[in-house]
C-alpha cells in the first residue's frame, strides 16, 4: 500500500435510475392486466449515453449533469438514441407490507453476484428495482440499485485528468460498433486500433508479439455518463472485470463522453478483490438516505383529475 | 380527435404558401434534423395509435433530458424588445389576445377566455393585467397550486418513519463521490416530442418535464418555464396522441404555426432572393435574421447548418428538410427550455 503516498483513491461518479412516466404506466398497466398478483421480477432494459456538461448560454458556465440509466418502459428503451443498454429486475411488490419486509439485501446480493459471474461486459451494468404501486391513490415507492464490486482493502488508485481533444477523438473514432467499452493500442507505426474488452486475450497476445514489450500498460475505453470530474460509475465494475478476468493491475482508462473526456492510469493492489462487498443503493433524493422514494403520478393517472383538466 | 381523424391528408405540398408541410415533408424533415443533431430521434410510439400516413417507425421525433437552467420569470425577455425583425413574432401573439373571449372552433380560445385587454402596456410587448386574468398570473396564484401539489405529496406517509421498513447497510466507500458535493448541479429537464398535427398540418411540440431529483413535472410547474404570455394559452395540456393511456402533456398548440413559420420563409426567401446575385453574403444575411428572430439570446448552431448547405438552391431560400430546424427556432422563442442545447453534440 506504499502507493496511496502518491496517488489518490480514484473516486467514482455514482449513477442513478432516472424512471419516466411512461415506464410506471407500463408498470401498472402490465401488474392489472398481465401480472396480477404474481410477484416474479421483471427483466427490463434501460439505457445510458455519454455524458455531456452543458454550457449556460447567459453566464457560460459549464454545468454538469447527472449520470443516469434512462428507463422508460417494459420493453426496451424506445427514444433514447445512440444509448448503451443496462440490464435489471424490476420486483414489484403486492403489498406495502411486501415492500417493507423483503430482504433487499438478498436481491441486492443476487443482483451482485451476477455481475460478479459476468461472461462478458454486457453483463456488467446491471441494476435492481424495489416498487410497490399504489394504484388506488396512482403513487409509486420504489427503491432503487446499480451495484458496483468494491474491494475496501485495495481501492484503485490514480487520477484522471481532462484529455487532450485529438486523442479523444482518435480513441472514440476506434470503438467498436455498439460496444460501450473497449480496448485500445497502438502498433508500432502509430496507427490506433480498438476491440471489444471481451478479446483481451488475443488483442494483448497480438500487441505483445508486435512489439516486445511485455510490460506495456493496456488502455481501456469506456463511454462514460457522468460530466464530472470524476469517471462514472461502469467503470468500476469494468475495473474489476478485468482485474479479475486478466489480471489487470495497471491500465490506462479513457472515459468517454460527449464533452470533456477524461484519461488517466489507475492502479490496484497485487492482493486487489479479496475483500468483494457491494455498494450503490440510490439514496433518497431528499434525505440523502438510504430509503424509499415516492413519485406521485395522480396528475396523469387518476381519470378524476384527467377530467378536471380535460378543455 | 375525431377533427383530426376527419380531416384529409395533406397532400399537395403547401410549404411555400401557406407555412404547412405533408406528412411526407415533415418525415423529410424529420431526417434532416436527426441527421444533423443526433439527440432527436425518431419513435414508433404506441402501436394502436400508428399514423398510416407516417412510416411505421417514424411516427414522431423525440429528444430527451434537454436542460432548463432558469424559470421564465427570471430571464429578461426585454432584449429583442427593439428589434424589427420580432414583429412577426409578436404580432402572432397580437393577433391571438385580439380574439379575446370570443369562442371559436379553436381549442385554444377556450383556455384564455380570462383575458379581455392587451392591458396598457406598449402593442410592441402585449401582456395581460393581472386583474384580469387570475388564471395565468404568473407568480402568486401559481405559487399556491404549487403548495397544494406539495401538500398532496406530503399526504402519502413517509416510509422512512417506519420501524418495520428495515435497515439497508451499505459497506463504506471512500471511492465515491460526494454527490452533495461533486458540484453537479442539479438542473430540471424536459423531454421535447415533435409530432405532425394532421389537422393544422404542421409540426407540434409536447413537453414532457422532470425536476432537480429527475421526477416527472406538474403541470404548474412546467408552466414556470413557460412566460406568461403563452401559459395556458398557446402553452396547454392535452393527452399525448401515440400514448396509449392517452396521458396528458403540454404542448404548443398548433393554430398559429402555419402562419408564423409562412411569415418565416417568406422573410428567408426575400433575403435570399435580395441578395441572389451573391451567395455568399445570402447566407450571413441568413445568419443574421435567423439569429435575430429568436432574440439573439441564444447560440445559433442551426444557422450554420443553413450556411454549410450547398447555394444551389439559394433562389428558393429555405429548403423544405430545413423546416423542422426553423420551427424549432420558433419554439425557442417560447419556451424557457434551451432546445438550442441539443446541438452541443
Amino acid at each position: 500500500m506504499k502507493e496511496t503516498n502518491k496517488n489518490k483513491i480514484q473516486q467514482f461518479s455514482p449513477i442513478r435510475l432516472q424512471i419516466y412516466k411512461e415506464f410506471w404506466h407500463a408498470l401498472s398497466s402490465f401488474k392489472l392486466n398481465t401480472q396480477r398478483l404474481d410477484d416474479a421480477p421483471i427483466p427490463v432494459h434501460a439505457g445510458f449515453n455519454a455524458g455531456r456538461a452543458i454550457i449556460d448560454n447567459n453566464t457560460g458556465d459549464v454545468i454538469d449533469t447527472p449520470a443516469s440509466l434512462l428507463l422508460d418502459g417494459l420493453g426496451g428503451v424506445d427514444g433514447v438514441p445512440l444509448s448503451y443498454a443496462a440490464h435489471g429486475h424490476v420486483h414489484n411488490m403486492n403489498t406495502i407490507e411486501d415492500f417493507k419486509r423483503c430482504d433487499k439485501t438478498a436481491l441486492f446480493n443476487s443482483t451482485l453476484d451476477s455481475i460478479k459471474l459476468a461472461k462478458s461486459v454486457d453483463d456488467l451494468i446491471r441494476f435492481l428495482l424495489i416498487s410497490f404501486s399504489d394504484m388506488k391513490k396512482f403513487t409509486f415507492h420504489y427503491l432503487a440499485a446499480t451495484p458496483a464490486v468494491i474491494d475496501g482493502g485495495a481501492p484503485w488508485l490514480g487520477s484522471m485528468a481532462g484529455c487532450d481533444a485529438a486523442l479523444a477523438r482518435e480513441i472514440q473514432s476506434v470503438q467498436p460498433a455498439g460496444q460501450w467499452c473497449w480496448i485500445v493500442r497502438r502498433a508500432d507505426d502509430g496507427v490506433l486500433s480498438g476491440a471489444s474488452v471481451d478479446e483481451w486475450e488475443v488483442f494483448h497476445r497480438d500487441t505483445h508479439s508486435q512489439s516486445h514489450t511485455h510490460n506495456h500498460t493496456p488502455t481501456i475505453a469506456f463511454i462514460d455518463p457522468s460530466s464530472g470530474h470524476a469517471p462514472g460509475w461502469p467503470l468500476r465494475n469494468l475495473l474489476y472485470y478485468i482485474c479479475t478476468r486478466f489480471g489487470a493491475r495497471k491500465v490506462d482508462v479513457f472515459a468517454s463522453r460527449n464533452t470533456h473526456s477524461l484519461y488517466g492510469t489507475l492502479t490496484t493492489d497485487a492482493r486487489a478483490y479479496e475483500q468483494v462487498s457491494g455498494v450503490g443503493w440510490e439514496k433518497n433524493s431528499s434525505t440523502h438516505k438510504i430509503s424509499p422514494q415516492t413519485i406521485d403520478l395522480s396528475a396523469s393517472l387518476d381519470p378524476t383529475k384527467l377530467a378536471d383538466q380535460a378543455v | 380527435a375525431v377533427r383530426d381523424y376527419l380531416a384529409p391528408v395533406l397532400r399537395e405540398s403547401k410549404f411555400k404558401e401557406h407555412g404547412r408541410i405533408t406528412p411526407d415533408e415533415f418525415v423529410a424533415a424529420g431526417e434532416f434534423l436527426t441527421y444533423k443533431f443526433p439527440t432527436w430521434t425518431w419513435c414508433s410510439g404506441d402501436e394502436s395509435k400508428h399514423r398510416d400516413y407516417l412510416p411505421a417507425d417514424k411516427q414522431y421525433l423525440i429528444t430527451r433530458n434537454v436542460p432548463s437552467l432558469r424559470r421564465a420569470r427570471d430571464m429578461a425577455f426585454t432584449d429583442s424588445l427593439g428589434d424589427p425583425d420580432n414583429e412577426a413574432f409578436l404580432k402572432f401573439v397580437n393577433d391571438e389576445l385580439t380574439v379575446g373571449g370570443e369562442e371559436g372552433e379553436d381549442d385554444w380560445v377556450q383556455t384564455h377566455a380570462g383575458n379581455q385587454s392587451k392591458g396598457d402596456v406598449p402593442d410592441i410587448m402585449p401582456s395581460i393585467s393581472p386583474t384580469n386574468s387570475p388564471t395565468i398570473q404568473p407568480s402568486s396564484p401559481q405559487k399556491s397550486k404549487d403548495s397544494q401539489d406539495i401538500e398532496n405529496i406530503q399526504d402519502i406517509p413517509d416510509m422512512e418513519d417506519d420501524d418495520d421498513f428495515g435497515v439497508i447497510d451499505e459497506p463504506d466507500d471512500p471511492a465515491v463521490v460526494d454527490t452533495g458535493s461533486s458540484g453537479v448541479l442539479k438542473v430540471r429537464t424536459y423531454d421535447c416530442i415533435i409530432t405532425y398535427d394532421k389537422y393544422y398540418q404542421t409540426p407540434r411540440l409536447w413537453l414532457q418535464g422532470y425536476d432537480e431529483h429527475q421526477k416527472p413535472l406538474s403541470y404548474n410547474q412546467i408552466l414556470e418555464d413557460v412566460p406568461s404570455d403563452h401559459a395556458n394559452k398557446t402553452v396547454t395540456s392535452e393527452p399525448f396522441p401515440h400514448s396509449a393511456s392517452n396521458t396528458p402533456m403540454l404542448s404548443v398548440h398548433p393554430c398559429k404555426h402555419a402562419s408564423v413559420m409562412k411569415k418565416m420563409i417568406e422573410r428567408l426567401d426575400t433575403k435570399a432572393k435580395a441578395d441572389s446575385p451573391n451567395t455568399s453574403t445570402a447566407t450571413s444575411k441568413k445568419k443574421g435574421w435567423l439569429s435575430s428572430v429568436v432574440g439573439g439570446s441564444k447560440k445559433q448552431p442551426q444557422s450554420q447548418q443553413l450556411q454549410q448547405q450547398p447555394e444551389t438552391d439559394s433562389e428558393d431560400g429555405l429548403r423544405v428538410d430545413q423546416y423542422l430546424v426553423m420551427f424549432l427556432k420558433f419554439m425557442a422563442g417560447i419556451l424557457t427550455v434551451e432546445i438550442d442545447a441539443t446541438t452541443s453534440f
